[in-house]
């Protein structure tokens, strides 16, 4: 054999090139197809007259494989094919030639090979196992796994590898040459070949249909093949180059675009058809669709759509001249796109609501387009409308529908637009993703609910859950059913409170506006116009919010905030109050929340804003304690306990709470301030009684600053509150229930004097205040602090018999007043007894006789007249009588006169003072 | 026999056994007197290549078929028998001057200096200068063999090796044909390595076309004989000036000394000539004068060249102009020549000299 390299003779070459001949004339015998082969590749390397001969031997070995290959594929058998090793040493030839020498040899074989994979792939088309509309993907996988084809791939692409940095476009030229003879069968080699050179063929596949596109426009009713195969083609590209398919789209659209005076007609007429040939291509390919409009919808701003419109009548060409044709087409793409859904309808809102005319030609593009617009938009929502109703909303499958559900945050501004054209969009879109999943219909409506300003928006929202109640009602399936249960305006609320409570960064304005919101809603539901609300679904939110409302209310410490929610609250409890009676533990909640605003009402210093606060205070907890003992009990120890021990006592004149402050310092630097004494602890060296070392004397509590009469007020609107709880309904003429103030003496009682011994209400023999005076001191000095208690005791003592029960408090601060002769305090006591009836009349003008007397003279009329009495007369409400139906009891003035032993003292008192006591000693003993 | 019964006879006859017989029978029609052109002509384009529609159907396998053909025209042509002349004459009518057929012509030519078939070679080399080697058509046969040896199968150089002793009218006036190839643009180092080697080994491959004579049927005319001479002092007057962007110097060193070599050898044969009485045709003044004017345009053109390789040239060209001046084997406007040249002379003083020394002559 002479396959071996070296020189050959001239004889043996003619000997082997006639053997060729003779092999390849008659290709009868298999067995010698080797032997043939083997010849044929030892002239390929040695004579070069014979290579074009060789070549087309090879093309009928590869055809022999081929159509055994698929003869198998159709048998489903599975045998050697005994061309693949020929294949395999002709593919081993054929690379050294092009990598030895690859300007020469490339495109010779490039060529060849190319028009043979053309051949063969149009050959076998119809052949094989796979179906009739087999995509390019089949293609690509049957002839893959082929030796014969895969093998002349690989030549291929080796060729091209090797063309690309020198000749381009030639390379290109010839493979869609090909692509164009052998269409389509011959897409799936230019789709992996193009995988190879990505950019190269994307860009040059485009323009290429392009040109077709342009030349077809007549004949559009016909399928044209060729954009099926460009489709193919960057369909499969688009698996691992979508990005530069992406690129070469926008690039494209964006030449398109550009003005140019100086060319020629076609490439002019190509420029036209640039958009028609996109939308196209998008239609045919769900994945060019996709890239279109990943890139391309980004340029479309509104300086580019007046450019468009210049083009838009030369675009109906493309469609048969039917404008019709192309608005369905766009609408049809805008329902398939997967990404960008709300650019785009923000893009169709935009230029159909803009007022400028800069960039149009004329006035009437400007206006066509807008209205053009405006119609596709519509034209989309009925086509999603419509879809949704054949289909179903869980099984209609809408693209757009789904980008906008990525991006429905991008949607939710527009509710809050001035234009009523965006805000029914949005409100459109909105149903049509609620119909899908109603979860998103929710946080819509939240987010209307807290961010509407104007009333128009309300009902906005009104029309978004009326819009949607209809839907519900109407198809009611298992998602629907939490819906139903309770109304879902309900969920919107709970939501909204949730965004409210959990979003740290929501602004103030906005759970003002979402209560301000609320209420508004609720007086137009009582309004009872709007036929919507009857269903009364804005109280049922309310009524179920109402714990989560109420804890709002109790954490907030903004003003205007529990402002909104108080007023809110008002609205809510107004008229029927016979429907609602809250749990127990709402209740609770309830009065601890208004109680709350009652402080943050009293802190403010708007008078007007307070009063109006704390009327609504009024409203709310004498509705609350009206229906619930434990509110009423509740109410008051939280009020008092607050008022007295707590920060609000300031604003009703107490001391400021002073807390001496002490640095946790250094035991080194502690004992740095040691001198060489030895210390010991509580000696004179270690504390100081005014002070403590180190930090000087102790200082006194701040004075309370705040305004005398605001304090007063603070008082009146306390006490109005106070007498809320207790308020009695039952009967108009006496509004104060006498049990409640007998708690609140009780309360008064448990917050001074929270002893267990000696607290009852008998007075013992003076002598024992010996055994009390600290505790007496102590009660002193709280009423001393809080000045407010005696506002107190004074509201106890108008409600007899409430006072005998703060009979130890009485008894405490008498002792005091015994031990220092205070007169202040004195007449305030004394007061404060006879108001409550305790100190029968000659007694009650005691408060009248103190100032002018001596504090001997104190002391003696103390202990005689009013102690004496008092240990005599235990202060039990026993002693009031109360007529039937009425709310205040009487103390009987005719039994009760006081017997002289203690009045005498006081007659002689007022004797020695007849100088100036006179009118009254008249009035009290001669009589 | 008439025409037609000669036509089917032979189309009872498969290819490639038609192809042979036509060839015969064509062989025939050109020994006799009133030779039966049309016939002739109809015979090649129906049993010969095929070109009849009717035949069309087995041009299934284009190539293979093609490389057959080639088969039996190389056997054919070397096949005992028959005159020199009449085979001569043959091959002109099968390959016509403004036939399709170059591309079978190339191939022939390529396999049969592979196969040594020195009948063809010989008959080629007498259709190259029938048609005039610098022609159109030979220059393309010129690039198809080169092609096919230097730039796809390298390893077959060896193949043209000995060429010149195998055919030596041939290789003259394929030496001629390449010179053209590479008209404006530098031959490879192969080439010019293979060449020099020709030259040295035949020192009278040059001058080949000038001596034989063309054995041609009677009646035919040979045409005037190209030299390859002025084509090859082209390539080496104006290489210094072209190969400006430097390359690898161990190669360009080669090139230069290749260059060299082949300047000197053209000059050799060209003084050989002096007192050859059979010479007047061995260069065209026009030749000379195209190459006059490409250098002139050049060095114009180009102002940032080399100095020591500008007068390289036009030492080169001064030689060649004056060798061939004093060997008398120039043809043709000679005034013209030697006026493109009084530009040069003042950049260089050979010029000048030659200017001089021949402007007399030449009146």
């Amino acid at each position: 054999m002479l396959h071996s390299t070296g020189a050959l003779s001239p004889e043996d070459i003619l000997a082997e090139v006639r053997k060729f001949i003779s092999g390849a004339v008659r290709p009868t015998h298999s067995t010698s197809t080797l032997d043939v082969t083997r010849t044929a590749l030892s002239l390929l390397r040695h004579v070069p007259a014979a290579r074009d001969a060789v070549l087309e031997y090879f093309c009928n070995v590869f055809f022999i494989a081929v159509t055994k290959y698929v003869r198998q594929l159709e048998t489903n058998q599975n045998l050697a094919i005994c061309e693949e090793t020929i294949i395999a040493e002709i593919h081993t030839v054929l690379s050294s030639f092009i990598n030895g020498n690859p300007e020469a040899w490339a495109p010779i074989i490039s060529a060849w090979s190319l028009e043979l994979l053309g051949k063969l792939s149009s050959e076998y088309a119809k052949r094989g196992n796979l179906p009739v509309n087999a995509g390019i993907n089949d293609f690509l996988q049957q002839w893959m796994s082929c030796c014969a084809t895969r093998t002349l791939i690989d030549i291929t692409a080796q060729c091209l590898q090797c063309l690309m940095h020198s000749d381009t476009e030639s390379c290109i030229k010839a493979l869609l040459d090909t692509s164009v003879l052998h269409s389509p069968h011959f897409d799936w080699v230019v789709a992996h070949v193009g995988s190879c050179f990505p950019n190269t063929v994307i860009t040059r596949v485009l323009s290429c249909g392009l040109k077709d596109f342009c030349a077809m426009k007549n004949e559009h009713n016909v399928k044209n093949p060729k954009l099926n195969s460009v489709v193919g083609i960057l369909g499969h590209l688009a698996g691992s180059h979508f990005q530069d398919i992406t690129a070469a789209l926008l690039d494209l659209f964006k030449w398109s675009l550009q003005e140019d005076v100086n060319i020629d007609e076609d490439t002019k007429n190509q420029k036209l058809a640039t958009v028609p040939f996109l939308l196209n291509l998008a239609s045919l390919s769900q994945t060019l669709l996709k890239a279109i409009t990943s890139d391309v919808l980004q340029t479309l701003k509104p300086d580019i759509i007046p450019q468009l419109a210049l083009f838009a009548s030369d675009w109906c060409r493309y469609f048969d001249n039917q404008p019709e044709a192309l608005l369905d087409l766009t609408v049809h793409l805008i329902l398939g796109c997967e990404q960008g859904g709300s650019q785009l309808i923000n893009i169709l809102l935009d230029t159909s609501l803009s007022t400028s005319n800069v960039g149009y030609h004329s006035v009437n593009a400007a206006q066509s387009v807008k209205s053009v617009c405006s119609e596709i938009l519509e034209l989309v929502l009925q086509e999603i409308d419509l879809l949704l109703r054949t289909h179903g909303p869980q099984s209609a499958n809408i693209a757009l529908l789904n980008s906008i559900k990525q991006e429905f945050v991008v949607i939710l501004p527009l509710l809050l637009s001035q234009t009523p054209l965006r805000i029914q969009t949005a409100i459109r879109l909105l149903c049509f993703l609620g119909s899908q999943s109603p979860n998103i219909l929710i946080s819509a409506a939240s987010y209307l609910l807290v961010k509407a300003v104007t009333t128009f928006h309300l009902a906005a929202l009104i029309r978004l859950i009326s819009n949607n109640i209809i839907l519900f009602s109407s198809n009611k399936s298992e998602t629907e059913n939490i819906l139903a249960s309770h109304s879902y305006f309900t969920q919107i609320v709970e939501q909204s409170l949730r965004d409210i409570n959990y979003r740290s960064i929501i602004g103030k304005q906005e759970p003002e506006q979402f209560f301000q919101n609320l209420t508004i809603l609720l007086k137009w539901e009582r309004s009872n116009k709007a036929v919507v609300l009857r269903s009364k679904m804005i109280t049922q939110a309310i009524k179920f919010n109402l714990p989560q409302i109420s804890a709002l209310l109790t954490k907030t410490t903004d003003f205007d905030l529990a402002n909104d929610i108080a007023k809110m609250l008002d609205l809510f409890s107004m008229p029927e109050k016979d429907n609602f009676i809250p749990n127990v533990e709402l209740t609770l909640k309830l009065t601890r929340a208004v109680i709350q605003y009652f402080f943050l009402c009293i802190e403010k210093d708007d008078i007007t804003k307070k009063q109006q606060g704390v009327k609504i205070v009024c409203h709310l907890l004498k509705d609350l304690t009206f229906y619930s003992p434990c509110a009423r009990v509740l109410a008051l120890r939280e009020i008092l306990g607050y008022s007295i021990n707590n920060d609000p006592a300031k604003y009703f004149g107490a001391k400021e709470k002073f807390v001496p402050k002490f640095e946790e310092t250094l035991l080194l630097h502690q004992n740095h301030k040691q001198v060489t004494s030895t210390m010991l602890a509580q000696k004179h060296s270690s504390v100081f009684h005014a002070g403590v070392i180190g930090h000087g004397p102790r200082r006194p509590p701040p004075q309370n600053n705040i305004d005398k009469e605001i304090i007063a007020l603070n008082k009146i609107l306390l006490i109005d509150v106070i007498k809320a709880c207790c308020s009695n309904r039952e009967s108009e003429r006496y509004p104060v229930n006498l049990d409640a103030l007998t708690m609140v003496s009780l309360l008064l009682v448990e917050l001074v004097s929270p002893d267990v011994m000696y607290n009852g209400l008998p007075w013992p023999d003076e002598e024992f205040t010996k055994v009390t005076i600290e505790r007496d001191l102590q009660i002193h000095r709280t009423f001393k602090d809080v000045p407010l208690l005696w506002t107190l005791l004074e509201l106890t003592a108008w409600y007899r018999p409430a006072l005998a029960y703060c009979s130890v408090l009485l008894r405490g601060i008498a002792a005091t007043v015994m031990a220092n002769w205070n007169i202040d305090e004195g007449v305030l006591l004394v007061s404060v007894m006879a108001l409550g009836q305790l100190l029968p009349p000659p007694l009650a003008s005691i408060r009248d006789v103190l100032p002018v007397l001596e504090p001997q003279q104190i002391n003696t009329i103390m202990k005689e007249c009013v102690w004496a009495y008092m240990r005599e007369n235990v202060p039990s409400p026993a002693l009031f009588t109360r007529s039937e139906g009425a709310n205040i009891a009487w103390r009987d003035t005719d039994t009760s006169t006081p017997n002289s032993r203690f009045t005498e003292t006081l007659r002689l008192l007022l004797l020695s003072n007849i100088h100036t006591l006179g009118p009254l000693y008249a009035a009290l003993f001669l009589q | 026999m008439a025409g037609n019964d000669i036509k089917q006879n032979l189309r009872k006859l498969d290819f490639p056994y038609c192809a042979r017989e036509a060839l015969c029978r064509i062989e025939i029609l050109c020994g006799r007197p009133g030779k039966q052109v049309d016939l002739q002509l109809d015979l090649i384009s129906e049993f010969v290549f095929g070109e009849i529609e009717r035949r069309k159907k087995r041009n299934l396998t284009i190539a293979i078929q093609e490389l057959q053909l080639i088969e039996v025209l190389s056997d054919f042509f070397q096949s005992p028998g028959g005159s020199a002349a009449v085979r001569n004459a043959v091959f002109l009518s099968l390959f016509p001057a403004d036939s399709p057929r170059y591309k079978i012509l190339g191939n022939l030519v390529s396999l049969v200096i592979a196969t040594q078939n020195k009948a063809v070679l010989n008959a080629t080399g007498i259709w190259m200068q029938q048609l005039g080697s610098t022609s159109s058509q030979s220059v393309s046969l010129a690039r198809h063999v080169l092609n096919d040896y230097f730039v796809l199968t390298p390893k077959s150089i060896d193949k043209l090796k000995h060429l010149p002793v195998l055919a030596p009218h041939f290789t003259a006036n394929l030496l001629t044909a390449i010179g053209e190839v590479y008209e404006d643009k530098d031959p490879p180092t192969e080439l010019l390595r293979l060449i020099g080697e020709w030259i040295d080994e035949n020192p009278s491959l040059l001058l080949t076309p000038l001596i034989d004579n063309p054995a041609l049927p009677t009646g035919g005319i040979p045409m005037t004989p190209i030299t390859p001479i002025a084509g090859l002092f082209r390539w080496c007057i104006l290489s210094p000036v072209r190969s400006i962007d430097i390359e690898d110097t161990d190669y360009s060193e080669e090139r230069k000394k290749l260059y060299s070599k082949i300047q000197h050898l053209l000059m050799d044969s060209v003084l050989r000539l002096k007192n050859n009485g059979n010479n007047k045709h061995a260069i065209s003044a026009q030749h000379f004068a195209a190459t006059t004017r490409t250098l002139t345009a050049t060095l114009q053109s180009q102002t940032n060249i080399n100095s020591i390789l500008r007068d390289l040239s036009m030492e080169r060209l001064a030689q060649a102009v004056s060798a061939a001046m004093s060997a008398n084997c120039i043809y043709g406007n000679k005034q013209e020549l030697l006026a493109l040249l009084q530009p040069l002379s003042y950049l260089h003083f050979l010029i000048e000299w030659t200017l001089q020394t021949y402007a007399s002559k030449a009146a």
